[in-house]
């Protein structure tokens, strides 16, 4: 039971960190498209600054609740979505396919935010090949798919942000974080609490 | 002066193409590659520019790729959002890198090192630089730091123990480390996989799912009909670790 213990809070911890480092790529590149916007699309690049500062806040305001409604974590994954799609425009397809009901239960905060982040760092996203990202929910399972072209080279994965929430997830539900890796798809499923 | 540029964020590219425009008016710029893909094909089809402007990374890959099908001679002036490794190797080498977002100063400053660099040096000494840039880039891959020693629970605090008094890795509901004189810690690694990712092959060996032994830890081993292999732990570890028929002949190998 001790070391159960340890070993939780171990996997907390780790899981912390990837919490607080919200991908300094992901803020430097934000910040360039902001750059461009200023000139461009004042409209826009306000409406960019809102929502990169509401992101960062929910990280912020979040990291040390043990769990979110999905319904909001859903909220704020809007807003990094609309980052993302002002920065690679129609090359990055999310569609978040979630009816009511699943909406009230839980997830580890920033949980959708990290799946969405590695599906973007590890596939190529050009007009030739749109990354499709789909989420989906059934009674026990939040799904988030996307299609699979993978980048050749990643330099940022450590190939620890899965395994985290796996270790992470034994503790708080009795049903494993299924991955599933098919020829064209990419699937991970994170039970509902 | 013809200038390419190399970047897959649209809007970040029309920014680029507006800053060098303003620093450099009589400059063209022919294109803005969005891809590796893109940028293979345009020059394998157009002479060179005479500056490249480069994103290191790109939608399809990272752009140091581009040298493996084609190799410009043109000088280059990286970008890059945040990479640290990247700076690092190019603060020993003259080639510019602008961090993003770009800043108008540092973009002129580049420019001008660029027209420096031009007069003074001909352009295969560029090649040459590039070429010791990305053998940097190389080595720092491979030449990995091993692990040598490893955070363990012991009741409430952590302790380190070094590689030598390891025995081996084992995996049930949680990794465990286990020293040569068998005792049982709680190790800091979340999966085997990660721990082989940071472990020295010459001295750790993955035996099976459930292990990967150190070499120090092998007493003998015993062959099978089948061809799997049994290793005796060296006293006073008592267990014993299969390898498969398929990891029997690796295994050995790796024995010496």
């Amino acid at each position: 039971l001790r070391t159960e213990r340890l070993e939780r809070d171990r996997t907390n911890a780790h899981y912390e960190n990837l919490k607080n480092q919200l991908n300094p790529h992901f803020l430097f590149n934000s910040l360039s498209s902001l750059d461009s916007l200023i000139f461009e699309n004042q409209e826009l690049a306000s409406q960019f600054l809102q929502q990169l500062s509401r992101v960062f806040r929910y990280v912020l305001d979040n990291k040390d609740k043990e769990l979110v409604e999905l319904d909001t974590e859903v909220k704020f994954i809007s807003r990094y979505i609309f980052l993302l799609r002002t920065r690679f425009g129609d090359a990055l397809q999310v569609c978040i396919d979630l009816e009511e009901q699943p909406m009230s239960r839980r997830i580890v905060p920033v949980t959708l935010q990290i799946l969405i982040e590695n599906a973007i760092k590890h596939n190529t996203i050009n007009e030739e090949n749109q990354l499709t990202i789909r989420v989906f929910a059934d009674d026990q399972y939040l799904h988030v798919r996307n299609t699979l072209h993978k980048k050749s080279i990643v330099e940022t994965s450590n190939k620890l942000g899965l395994n985290n929430l796996k270790s992470l997830y034994r503790y708080l539900s009795p049903l494993p974080v299924l991955v599933k890796e098919e020829e064209n798809t990419f699937a991970v499923s994170i039970p509902l609490l | 002066m013809n200038i390419v540029i190399v970047e897959d964020e649209p809007l970040v590219a029309s920014n680029l193409r507006k800053m060098i425009q303003k620093a450099e008016p009589e400059a063209q710029i022919l294109a803005v590659l969005p891809s590796l893909k893109a940028a293979t094909a345009w020059f394998t089809e157009h002479p060179e520019p005479d500056l490249l402007f480069m994103d290191i990374q790109l939608s399809d890959g990272v752009s140091f790729d581009l040298f493996k099908t084609i190799s410009p001679d043109c000088p280059i002036i990286f970008t890059t959002a945040y990479n640290e490794y990247a700076i690092r190797a190019f603060r020993v080498n003259s080639i510019d890198y602008l961090l993003k977002p770009v800043d108008r100063d540092d973009l002129e400053a580049a420019l001008l090192k660029f027209h420096r660099l031009q007069k003074h040096l001909p352009k295969n000494d560029l090649r040459t630089q590039l070429e010791i840039l990305m053998k940097d880039l190389h080595s720092g891959q491979e030449k990995k730091k091993y692990k040598e020693r490893f955070l363990v629970h012991a009741r409430n605090r952590l302790v380190p123990v070094s590689s030598e008094t390891v025995a081996f890795f084992c995996k049930e509901e949680i990794i465990f480390l286990v020293t040569t004189d068998n005792q049982r810690h709680i190790s800091d690694f979340n999966t085997l996989e990660e721990a082989e990712h940071v472990l020295n092959p010459a001295e750790f060996y993955r035996a099976n799912r459930q292990y990967i032994i150190h070499l120090q830890a092998v007493e003998s081993i015993r062959t099978h009909t089948t061809g799997k292999l049994t290793v005796r732990l060296r006293p006073p570890l008592q267990c014993e670790v299969d390898i498969s028929r398929e990891k029997a002949h690796s295994f050995r190998e790796w024995l010496g």
